[in-house]
């Protein structure tokens, strides 16, 4: 029964190869999705593991240092450090701008991150140089700007001194690493303020209005804005992969209407209509599986250029097959009931 | 050593449709020996195709029996008549009904395969049958790289994959040439051997000198041609019911009569009255298919029954007027 499922794969192979491409290409948008997603969650993780510490500072009621502008004073990191269990703690200050990346006129979004330079939270940059001194950026590769430039953050004049791969926040916009001070300039007129104290080690007495954050809760934190657009990334993906099964279910459908016959000769001489009905399951799932694999293909090929951080890993693609398999079981249903349906007299014609 | 005689016992075969019941097999009786070529003969409708499909276990009669040797074909169901429809009878079908995808041999494979033969006995069982066809130069061949009388070679290869003791035929010459139409009859002729019975439906009655047996499916006979008679019916009374053989054109003397068909929910669907003068029922009998509507009296009625070879001489002595031909044909 296989051999005559395979061979009618390859009798029908211009049908079915348009049901493969459409699907294939449905389930690489999926699948890019799917990265986008996961790109939500690593772009997150990314950032806050960067600042290497083991607790967040902020002010009593504050959700995170990424999304508020509570602040406390920067002395508030000696305070800190006078704790016993503390290794090591610095003020870190972040909020949204925009820059201007060099020879462009238009801005594009940007995290300005203030750190003290060599001190915790200060980034190790993947090119060129770590801050060490004011008038300084370092940025993610994907604010456009290269080692030497000057870029305009703010209305500010600042040379790019080192760059960053997969730093960004808020769904792809860049990380720009400055020092504190020049932060503090930009954001608060030179007011010494940070969003949190970071530090090491461990707190043995939590300062009065003061709560402490694990990295966990502030990269949940940070996600927080961005529940809508998760949402509608799950809905799309779930609306994609009944497009790819509408699309298989169609295709197989016809193949099993112009079969009709030939499904009625095979019960006269002897087939079950279970039988039949397997074979046809097994092609259209045959036929979703290799538009996976074409999808993986596709996205595969298109990720390096898409505008937003991916991430795609090994679960996504064992999941996408599953659900290919799924979705050419579920596309196969019609066909299906056509197929037990056939009355074998119907072979005479 | 297996026999293969074939009793067919009061077969009747009813089914509705578009509401209507229609009973193309009433009351068939027939026997055919073992290794006989047997014609099962008739015009297009007159149920021929209907009674293969009783014949091959694909279709349940309403009432009657079929004997296959030993085997009683209606009453069987479930496993025993998937394995009757794998080992009991091979069908040749007049499209020939390959898979188009599959080649010549793995066609022949097919019926062995779905019943678990395995792959290198299927094939060396294919590749001997189509060498008695014939066709060894062709296994590697898909279905539309044959000629029509190639695929019916194949076809019925198939169908003796399982040395069945039974063979049906639906027209298997119907989409052949002459020529190639010769060289299947050989076949289907050689075939009906000791232990093999061929059973094969046309309607081509130069076949028939070919069969040991003829059975006629024929509706109605042509034995009242030149025959004329006076026919008189009564407020109610049924002058014949849809489903009989035709036999006379009636025509109209006095009276009047309603035409009717009926459902198989039991009511009637009203076509129409005729009145004196008329004529009606003529489409039966000048081309043998049995009646497709009743014909109940209205009032006292007087009719005249023509042959169809009387009713031809009384239509060309008619005068010119009459009733419009579509009036006239419901029967």
């Amino acid at each position: 029964m296989l051999n005559l499922v395979l061979r009618d794969l390859q009798y029908r192979k211009r049908q079915f190869a348009i049901a493969i491409i459409g699907a294939g290409l449905v389930f690489a948008l999926a699948l890019l999705l799917t990265g986008v997603r996961g790109g939500f969650d690593t772009e997150a993780t990314a950032t806050v593991e960067a600042a290497g510490a083991d607790g967040w500072i902020v002010k009593e009621g504050v959700s995170g240092p990424f999304t508020s502008i509570s602040v406390l004073p920067t002395r508030t990191a000696g305070s800190v450090l006078a704790d016993g269990g503390v290794t090591d703690a610095a003020p870190f200050l972040a909020s949204p701008n925009r820059l201007r990346p060099p020879g462009a006129t238009e801005n594009i979004g940007v995290n300005v991150i203030g750190v003290e330079p060599g001190a915790l939270g200060a980034p190790v940059p993947d090119e060129g140089e770590a801050l060490t001194a004011p008038g300084q950026v370092v940025v993610d590769k994907r604010a456009d700007a290269s080692i030497g430039e000057q870029v305009t953050i703010g209305g500010r004049e600042y040379e790019v001194v080192g760059l960053l791969s997969n730093r960004t926040y808020f769904g792809g916009i860049p990380v720009a690493y400055m020092t504190l001070s020049d932060a503090q300039e930009l954001i608060f007129d030179g007011a010494p303020l940070a969003n949190a104290i970071i530090f090491t080690g461990n707190l043995t007495s939590p300062l009065p209005g003061t709560t402490v954050l694990s990295d966990e809760a502030v990269e949940s934190d940070m996600k927080v804005g961005l529940a809508g657009a998760i949402g509608t990334i799950d809905l799309l993906r779930v609306m994609m992969w009944i497009v790819a099964a509408v699309i298989i279910g169609a295709v197989v459908y016809l193949s099993a209407l112009e079969r009709t016959t030939d499904f009625a000769v095979l019960k006269a001489v002897g087939s079950g209509s279970w039988s039949l009905a397997i074979g046809l399951s097994i092609q259209a799932i045959l036929v979703s599986l290799l538009a996976a694999v074409l999808g993986v293909i596709i996205a595969t090929a298109l990720t390096p250029g898409f505008p937003a951080p991916t991430s795609i890993d090994v679960w996504a693609y064992v999941t996408l097959f599953a659900i290919a398999a799924l979705v050419g079981a579920l596309a196969s249903l019609a066909a299906l009931r056509r197929v037990l349906k056939v009355d074998p007299a119907r072979a005479f014609g | 050593m297996k026999t293969s005689e074939l009793r067919i016992s009061d077969l009747t075969i009813e089914y509705t449709r578009s509401g209507y019941a229609v009973r193309p097999i009433d009351g068939l009786h027939a026997e055919a020996g073992d290794g006989e070529l047997v014609l099962l003969l008739g015009p297009s409708g007159c149920g021929k195709t209907t009674a293969l499909s009783c014949l091959a276990g694909l279709l349940t009669p309403t009432e009657g029996t079929i004997t296959v040797g030993e085997t009683e074909v209606t009453s069987l169901d479930g496993q025993a008549l998937t394995d009757y429809r794998r080992y009991g009878v091979g069908i040749i079908f007049q499209a020939f009904n390959l898979i188009p995808s599959l080649t010549t041999l793995e066609n022949v494979m097919v019926p062995m395969r779905i019943a678990g033969v395995d792959r290198a006995t299927a094939r060396a069982r294919a590749e001997e049958l189509l060498e008695r066809v014939a066709l060894q130069e062709r296994m590697a061949h898909r279905p539309d790289e044959l000629s029509g009388g190639q695929q019916q070679r194949v076809a019925i290869a198939r169908a003796l994959v399982h040395d069945p003791p039974m063979i049906v035929a639906d027209e298997p010459t119907a989409h052949l040439d002459f020529i190639q139409v010769e060289g299947i009859l050989r076949l289907l002729r050689e075939i009906a051997s000791p232990g093999r019975l061929v059973v094969v439906a046309t309607h081509d009655d130069r076949f028939r000198p070919l069969a040991d047996r003829v059975i006629d499916l024929t509706p109605g006979t042509a034995s009242n041609e030149d025959e004329e008679l006076s026919v008189s019916v009564s407020p109610g009374e049924i002058l014949f019911r849809q489903g009989d053989d035709p036999d006379y054109v009636y025509v109209l003397r006095s009276g009047a009569v309603e035409i009717f068909r009926e459902r198989t929910d039991g009511s009637e669907e009203q076509l129409g009255t005729m009145a004196s003068g008329e004529y009606f029922g003529e489409l039966g009998p000048l081309l043998g298919l049995p009646r497709s509507a009743s014909v109940r009296a209205r009032e006292q009625t007087e009719l005249t029954g023509y042959g169809p070879q009387a009713f031809r001489r009384w239509k060309a002595s008619r005068p010119a007027r009459g009733t419009p031909d579509g009036q006239s044909q419901k029967r």
